[in-house]
């Protein structure tokens, strides 16, 4: 692989496949979207490579998402088995538990808010984050206050809930 | 001025807000509690979404080992690598065989200078066994010798004329020529160590006019295809399904070789020789076999990571062709070399060994 692409992969890939997996919890399922995402870049190559391989790896999750009816193995047990966890402090949760809820907590959001906080997470400006998602420049503060405001809330109402998400 | 918004508040936390606006607002900042409590919450707010999204982290979530090329409709990968015997044997004796209908929508356009260039080398180093009289032909149709230019700027201008798939269709011939080149280089330089590791060893036979047959192993690959096409190589080998021309080794141009996959020529030049192929994987894979770090050429961008046996290869391309960084834990320790096509300038070697960071 050489020439344009290449630079192109080297530059975005690993960024990508990370929000991809952030988006959608499932790593082989990030790197299919990604490396579809490139396969469409060598066939029509973009002029504004950024936003527009962001674009369409979010649209192909978004289509596949409509597509098939997918169990969502991203809600795991978290309280359940911990009765008294609700009272610890977070550094004593296990990782795999802190993950988890963090997922869940980005299931409380717009898909819109989700995309818009994942694209800041990998360096997105807020031009490029108005271009990849079709939003208004001037929006994107807001979106992004709101975003962050309700993933802390919906993280910190997850301390102490005793019911599996469902 | 007013309060400030959210969106404000937002905005000057990202340093989204050119620094020609920053003074009323920090006029405004100075002289109202109210905003200024209420940025600082914002600005705890976004330390703490920045921390919860960093818990998800690629490296939780290994990627399976496989190889991994960038095409714009999936491959016949085992009916890819049957043509690609022909071809190989063929080029490698001095021949070039004419295939047709082979699809191949893989990569972008390469510099036709670097093409021509590459080609060039690939004649002149030690190759495949080839006729005794080629070389000298070679020698004496070589293209005058060109001042290097920079592979990216150029690729880019070819890029830009030509559309893209038929870029992608004139890559492979150069590419072979380069992959063959670089692979041959490695493993020439790499054989008694390999021959030793190998254990059994393969029996490739070098006699220049008949057609190489080897016994083929694949290391560390884990695409099931692999297997299969591995058995299906023999076949073609020997009942060559088209017919084979001979033409001077200097003709074998862009224009003129059939349109095949690299990597699998790439892969199927090792498996002749004996040696494993070097598997494409990602660069957390490349990162988790080397214990967390890995050494980069600074200022270059590679094309792809590889694994092939302890080593993992980080490959740079080149106006001729590929340079390799071949890294290792060794007892803990991380070495590396520098692997660059034969007549690769010495001092150009040092310059970017120098280069080579963390």
């Amino acid at each position: 692989m050489t020439g344009p692409i290449a630079d192109l992969f080297a530059e975005y890939h690993e960024s990508l496949v990370r929000m991809l997996y952030r988006r959608t919890g499932d790593r082989d399922r990030a790197e299919e979207i990604a490396q579809e995402t490139f396969a469409r870049a060598v066939a029509a190559p973009p002029r504004n490579p950024r936003p527009w391989l962001f674009a369409v790896a979010l649209n192909l999750v978004r289509e596949e998402g409509r597509r098939t009816v997918r169990h969502d193995r991203r809600l795991v047990l978290y309280k359940a088995e911990q009765p008294e966890a609700f009272e610890g402090p977070d550094e004593t949760m296990d990782r795999g538990e802190r993950i988890a809820r963090v997922r869940t907590a980005l299931d409380a959001l717009t898909e819109r808010d989700r995309e818009a906080l994942l694209l800041k997470a990998e360096g997105f400006n807020y031009e490029d984050i108005a271009a990849t998602l079709g939003l208004a420049r001037g929006a994107v503060g807001t979106t992004l206050s709101r975003a962050r405001r309700r993933l802390v809330e919906a993280y910190r109402a997850g301390e102490g809930a005793r019911d599996v998400a469902s | 001025m007013s309060h400030l918004d959210e969106g404000r508040l937002q905005e000057l936390l990202d340093g989204e807000i050119p620094s020609a606006e920053l003074p009323p607002i920090q006029a405004h900042l100075a002289s109202c509690a109210e905003c200024r409590a209420r940025l600082d919450e914002a600005r705890g707010i976004g330390a703490e979404a920045d921390r919860l999204i960093e818990t998800i982290d690629l490296a939780d979530a290994p990627a399976r080992v496989v190889p991994r090329v960038v095409t714009a409709r999936p491959r016949a990968w085992i009916r890819n690598l049957a043509w690609a015997a022909t071809v190989v044997i063929a080029a490698g004796l001095g021949y070039s065989a004419r295939t047709t209908g082979v699809p191949n929508l893989t990569r972008p356009a390469v510099n036709d200078e670097s093409v021509a260039a590459a080609d060039k080398k690939a004649v002149n180093g030690p190759v495949l066994p080839a006729p005794p009289a080629e070389p000298e032909t070679a020698a004496a149709q070589a293209p005058p010798p060109r001042t290097p230019a920079p592979t990216r700027r150029t690729a880019t201008r070819a890029a830009a004329n030509q559309p893209t798939l038929e870029g992608a269709r004139n890559l492979t011939a150069g590419s072979v020529a380069n992959a063959a080149k670089l692979e041959l280089e490695t493993a020439a330089a790499k054989e008694t160590r390999q021959t030793a590791a190998a254990g059994e060893p393969e029996s490739v036979q070098k006699k220049p006019k008949s057609p190489v047959v080897a016994r083929l192993r694949l290391d560390e690959t884990k695409v099931a295809g692999a297997a299969e096409g591995g058995k299906a190589l023999v076949a073609p080998a020997s009942v060559a399904p088209t017919p084979l021309e001979r033409r001077p080794v200097d003709s074998l141009t862009t224009k003129d070789q059939p349109r095949l996959d690299t990597r699998s020529n790439d892969a199927f030049l090792n498996l002749m020789r004996g040696a494993p192929a070097p598997v494409e994987v990602t660069f957390s894979e490349a990162l988790r076999r080397l214990n967390g770090s890995i050494r980069l050429i600074e200022g270059l961008v590679p094309v792809r990571l590889e694994v092939l046996g302890p080593d993992v290869r980080v490959v740079y391309p080149l106006a001729a062709g590929e340079l390799v960084l071949a890294e290792r834990l060794e007892n803990g320790t991380l070495t590396y070399r520098l692997l660059a096509p034969a007549g690769f300038p010495a001092d150009s070697l040092e310059r970017l060994r120098a280069r080579v960071r963390d």
